[in-house]
């Protein structure tokens, strides 16, 4: 099927204001009278408050007010147990305890050194194992341990004892995985301003859901949610990390402003921004597997621990996707994966892209190469045994009905591994190992599966709103956010594609809680897959009143009417036709027809079971397959990934360019995760806190990439779109380990695969 | 702390402010001449979201004192497109390669581009590469930047 | 943050006379690239109360070859330092050094100078100025004095420099035609972050193929920045064979740990210094 503007490189429709400079995120705006916020952060990771005095920070010239829990209308308490202020303890070295609003930002710093906080150390616990001993402290007292609620969530299928019996080898192994930050360049940034019509609050800033601002800040502040506008500002990425917490900044914010009927603006440091936003959750994931010698998978058995630190913020949703997928991309009889979340005195977890899939992907990649070794089998010709194929049944029982759910794995290991020459080069590569002590080479393979969408986790809705105005011009807005990813370039090209218009006659408003119905947040990859599907629900709505219109003009039947190359004219009369704005004028000048609607999609809730898992988990699958090739320094355990082969199918490509830097950009934090990125811990204080510390991937870290993106006839999203925004992250790790192993024989099983654990084979710390 | 005045020419027009001397060139530009096109991510001179030129070369104006602009001049990417809204050929290029994703590193990014070009107008992969390398793009977008670059390059020769 | 004054030397003789009454209570800013993150963490000491910039001492910039010498002038960028030719050709390393320091836009505004006297561990031209026998010219208001940069660093993070004095020049003989020179910067990731580990080494050999001179510092290493001389002396006059070059990296090992003791990044550490160490003899000298 050819399109006009789906699937072809259409320039994004937000990147004149980014080349420009002129695109405002919310750091860059101002409003007269402004005040400016800074949180009082805790001291200790753990301890009793026991006396806050704001006396002196409230005596600086220039300071309006100090406010603490007391000062919160109706509620301190937020969605996944986070206060927005810590009122009797402090659970992590980030907790907020007060915020100062002042003329100016250093002042408001300075003040906030100054609010004299008494503590009374607690002792901290810090670990995942730590946590779950029996006598251990509870990081909050009310619950009944340090299990995360909710979080806990089981998948069973067959019967693991039978499989073991019948395998040939056991493995049992354990993986590791660490806390890493998103590191977005833009650090989060607030404005909250009174907002006199509403009698209630309007808020701007770097959100990337603004309907749970919203509902949090009315919350606490005791307000219907119509009285609290969130507008959401242009993003300087997100990956996951402005996803919830910047609600406590909101809050913050949004209190002072109603106190002091002033805006309120708050711009976090990098160093706030590295202690009070949410992490990728560190993970302990055990493992056992059973094979037989034909290379077969009779059983896999998994316990992991998602480390979430001192709050809940998406414990239970990521684990719940971590159940589902822990036995990921392959065919095996008896599954029993059980999955807990656990609380510790600690920075924590929350949304980063990928939402628990690179961990798990790393644990199992690893393992299945394992596997492979175990049986001397090469892990391709492993993977390609056992790897999910056409009209298998996944674990929950949903089916990969071919014509519904393409199962593509084998094609994509087929083809990465003729188009980085396989074979060849794992001989050329043994062969140089054999020569070389400094260095050697090796590749290594890693796929995934992915459910797209919300699936069970939620019910993946999705609005969105299309007006026609009277010139031609159209305005498009999405209940989903943009940030950075290309939403709304995909969203213009899907509505031009459907009313036969040129981008070029497409302009955005940008999201806003009061103007569309919430349909949910802007995660799990669904910004083309739901918001699309939403877009494409109003311009659908839209085309057929076009073509209504037309066929009154034309004197014919609804159904005569062809939209083709701009025009809409009779099918047998292809001379006679109407223009985009003649319907315009027709219709809405001289009949009174609107030509704005509202789009909804709602797929329904999957047909899932909760208490047994059974059921569909997924409307659909992606996949994808990573072959890197890798150059280790023996001298100092140093891994360079000289080339990466990819291959993805993701449905359809609305955008292939876009598609392009998602995959890229998504393999590439993959890399920065599964080599180097780290945040330096020490008894629940943070030391990295910035860029110097804390290292990103650079031009210079980007491997040689060659990818495929495969499409499939998919039924699912707009256009066949599955989403394609967070599968690029789930492979580096995985696949570099294990082209780390073909190098060198040495297996690591915890990350990051830093300099000190390739050499010596453990990590050190000061 | 104390007072001063800097004089200094930014994007062709002469400016004259009167400020404190704690602050930064990032600070004169974004809050006193309402210039935001420049960003700041880290404030160490780490990120290079703050990338301006200064009497000709790169620096991070995070890491320049006020009083340091005193004389200089300054060009920002308010400064780099041409009259009446026309892009600038290493603006056109970045839209075109698809090398914006969220846009914050992009100013930064394209100021970066623009001293090498007008250094090296043929410049390799390499070059470009040491070029930016000052610059994090936490989106990932770095093959379609150098893309951009070349693409740009290759348009500026004619 | 913490808050001081700030003036703009208009010469080097009006800085000297502002450090000799103020001493302890100043804090010099050149290219600020590593006082600015000091004053945003709260860093300077608490005397410090003016900031005093000398950037714009034109007295203090620039590169020349001076009877044979090679001046280098402390308010130099290290990126002018890189692009010099007379750096390139005359100092064999230091532009190879001096091109490692962070980013571009780093090197367009940090010193030469400044890399020396923040002492940081990781700095990157200092191993090249120790094997370089550099010298470092120090003014105050009333004297003048060089100090050879191997007595520059005397304890972590601390130098020989007087709270009246700046830092003016650095100077150093070139290595003759004979030597061959690497610098080589161990990083967590492909660019533009602190050096785990930078190794500078010189050499130079007759045509017998014996080693007549050999330098070598290694950043990160020691608690102060030097050199290692037992290392050098292992295989000075001496016609080296391959094995040697795995013995004198094994030496510089065990000199870094008699030295600093042992640390929590010893274990990490050992190897690598051992390892590197012979990767840059065997670049530097011709092996029998």
């Amino acid at each position: 099927m050819s399109f006009n503007v789906v699937g072809t490189h259409s320039a994004r429709i937000d990147a004149y204001e980014k080349v420009t400079g002129r695109a405002k995120y919310c750091g860059d705006i101002n409003y007269g009278n402004q005040l400016y916020a800074a949180t009082v952060y805790s001291k200790y990771p753990h301890a009793r408050i026991l006396k806050i005095d704001t006396h002196e920070a409230e005596q600086c010239e220039g300071v309006v007010a100090v406010v603490t829990a007391k000062d919160v209308p109706a509620s301190n308490s937020m969605f996944g147990r986070f206060p927005v202020f810590a009122e009797e303890e402090v659970k992590y070295i980030g907790d907020g305890v007060a915020a100062v609003a002042a003329e100016s930002p250093e002042i408001a710093r300075r003040a906030a050194q100054l609010v004299e906080v008494e503590y009374k150390e607690l002792p901290a616990v810090l670990e995942i194992e730590k946590a779950l001993e029996k006598d251990a402290a509870k990081v909050h007292e009310d619950a009944e341990d340090n299990l995360i609620e909710n979080a806990s969530h089981k998948l069973y299928y067959g019967d693991v004892r039978r499989g073991f019996e019948s395998a040939d080898k056991i493995l049992a192994r354990s993986y590791r995985t660490h806390f890493v930050d998103q590191m977005y360049i833009e650090p989060e940034a607030i404005i909250a301003l009174p907002d006199p019509y509403r009698r209630g609050v309007e808020i701007h800033g770097s959100i990337q859901n603004p309907y749970s601002v919203r509902q949090n800040v009315a919350e606490v502040l005791g307000l219907k949610y119509s009285r609290v506008r969130v507008v959401q500002s242009t993003i300087g990425g997100s990956f996951g990390g402005k996803d919830e917490s910047v609600m406590l900044m909101a809050a913050r914010c949004a209190l002072l402003a109603l106190k002091l009927n002033r805006p309120v603006k708050m711009v976090l440091t990098r160093e706030e921004s590295m202690l009070e936003s949410p992490k990728r959750h560190a993970y302990l994931a055990q493992y056992k597997i059973g094979v037989k010698k034909d290379g077969s998978i009779t059983a896999v058995e998994d316990t992991i621990f998602t480390q979430g630190g001192a709050y809940n913020n998406k414990a239970m949703f990521a684990n719940w996707r971590g159940s589902i997928h822990a036995a990921g991309a392959y065919r095996v009889p008896h599954v029993k994966n059980d999955v807990y979340g656990v609380y510790t005195h600690t920075i924590f977890g929350g949304a980063y892209r990928g939402f628990s899939a690179p961990q798990i992907v790393f644990a199992l990649e690893s393992l299945m190469d394992e596997a492979a070794a175990e049986l001397n089998i090469d892990p391709v010709e492993f993977r390609l045994k056992n790897c999910l194929k056409p009209h298998d049944q996944l674990p929950t029982g949903q089916y990969l009905h071919p014509d519904k759910i393409p199962a593509n794995l084998e094609s994509l290991i087929l083809d990465v591994c003729r188009r980085a020459e396989y074979q060849r080069k794992k001989e050329e590569y043994d062969q140089f190992n054999a020569e070389h002590t400094d260095e050697k080479r090796g590749i290594g393979i890693a796929i995934t599966l992915r459910g797209t969408g919300l699936g069970g986790e939620g019910i993946d809705t999705a609005g969105a709103s299309i007006t026609i105005e009277p010139d031609g011009s159209v305005n498009i807005q999405s209940g989903l956010i943009e940030m950075g990813q290309g939403m709304r370039t995909a969203h213009a090209q899907i509505v031009a594609e459907v009313l036969g218009i040129e981008m070029e006659r497409i302009t955005f408003s940008t999201s806003d809680t009061s103007m569309v119905m919430d349909g949910g947040p802007t995660v799990a990859s669904r910004g083309t897959l739901a918001g699309g599907m939403a877009m494409l629900n109003a311009a659908e709505k839209l085309l057929s009143r076009l073509k209504d219109i037309a066929a009154v003009e034309l004197g014919c039947a609804l159904e005569d009417i062809t939209l083709d190359n701009h025009r809409y004219y009779k099918k047998e009369d292809p001379k006679k036709y109407c223009s985009f704005d003649d319907l315009i004028t027709k219709g809405y000048r001289e009949r009174g027809i609107s030509l704005s609607a509202q789009g909804w999609y709602n797929p329904g809730p999957e047909p899932l079971d909760h208490h047994t898992g059974r059921g569909n988990a997924y409307p659909s699958y992606i996949y994808g397959a990573a072959m890197p090739e890798v150059l280790v320094d023996m001298r100092t355990g140093k891994i360079k990934v000289e080339k990466v082969t990819l291959a993805y199918e993701i449905g359809r490509a609305i955008n292939p360019k876009i598609v392009e830097g998602q995959i890229y950009g998504g393999f590439l934090q993959g890399l920065g995760y599964g080599l180097f990125e780290e945040i330096e811990q020490r008894d629940g204080y943070v030391f990295s806190l910035n860029f110097d510390d804390y290292l990103v991937p650079t031009v210079k870290d980007v491997p040689d990439f060659d990818l495929k993106i495969f499409e499939s006839a998919s039924k699912v999203g707009p256009f066949g779109a599955k989403g394609v925004g967070e599968i690029g992250v789930e492979l580096a790790a995985a696949s570099v380990a294990n082209a780390l192993y073909a190098a060198t024989g040495k297996r690591l099983r915890e990350l990051p695969l830093n300099l000190e654990r390739v050499l010596i084979g453990r990590a050190l710390s000061k | 702390m104390g007072s001063i005045t800097v004089k200094f020419k930014v994007n062709g027009i002469d400016r004259h402010i009167t400020t404190d001397s704690g602050r930064r060139l990032l600070d004169l530009l974004r809050d006193d001449l309402g210039l935001t096109g420049t960003k700041e991510g880290c404030g160490i001179g780490e990120c290079g979201a703050c990338t301006v030129l200064m009497n000709g070369r790169k620096v991070n104006s995070c890491m320049v004192p006020a009083g340091q602009a005193e004389g200089a001049t300054v060009v920002t990417i308010e400064g780099l497109g041409g009259a009446d809204e026309k892009l600038h050929p290493i603006q056109q290029a970045f839209i075109d390669a698809g090398a914006v994703q969220c846009g914050f590193c992009t100013p930064g990014m394209i100021m970066s581009a623009a001293d090498l070009l007008e250094a090296n107008p043929d410049p390799s992969e390499d070059d470009i590469k040491e070029a930016v390398a000052g610059n994090i793009c936490r989106c990932g977008a770095y093959r379609q930047i150098i893309d951009a670059i070349l693409m740009a390059a290759e348009r500026m020769k004619v | 943050m913490q808050q001081f004054d700030y003036y703009r030397a208009g010469t080097l003789e009006e800085a000297l006379e502002i450090l000799k009454q103020e001493g302890e209570g100043v804090k010099l800013i050149c290219g600020g690239t590593d006082v600015l993150i000091d004053v945003r963490n709260n860093a300077l000491s608490e005397e410090v109360r003016l900031l005093l910039d000398i950037s714009g001492l034109e007295e203090l910039k620039g590169v020349e070859l001076r009877n044979g010498e090679m001046c280098i002038r402390a308010g130099t960028t290290l990126a002018a330092v890189a692009e010099d030719p007379l750096v390139r050709e005359k100092s064999l390393v230091l532009h190879t050094a001096a091109e490692a320091v962070g980013s571009q836009q780093i090197r367009n505004r940090g010193t030469v100078a400044g890399n020396i006297v923040t002492a940081a561990q990781c700095a990157d031209t200092v191993p090249a100025l120790l094997v370089l026998n550099a010298t470092l010219v120090l003014k105050s208001a009333t004297n003048s004095r060089r100090v050879p940069i191997n007595e520059f660093f005397t304890g972590p993070k601390t130098t020989a420099l007087k709270p009246d004095e700046v830092l003016t020049e650095i100077a150093f003989t070139p290595p003759g035609s004979k030597y061959r020179g690497v610098f080589e910067k161990l990083m967590r990731r492909e660019a533009v972050a602190k050096s785990r580990l930078g190794l500078c080494v010189l050499a130079a050999q007759n045509e017998a193929g014996e080693v007549e001179d050999l330098r070598i510092s290694i950043g990160s290493s020691l608690p102060s920045h030097g050199r290692f001389p037992t290392v050098e002396q292992m295989l000075k006059g001496i016609r080296v064979e391959a094995p040697m070059l795995r013995q004198a990296g094994i030496e510089a090992g065990e000199y870094m740990v008699r030295v600093g003791g042992t640390r929590w990044s010893t274990e990490y550490k050992l190897p690598v210094v051992q390892n590197l160490t012979e990767k840059c003899l065997r670049e530097v000298l011709e092996v029998q």
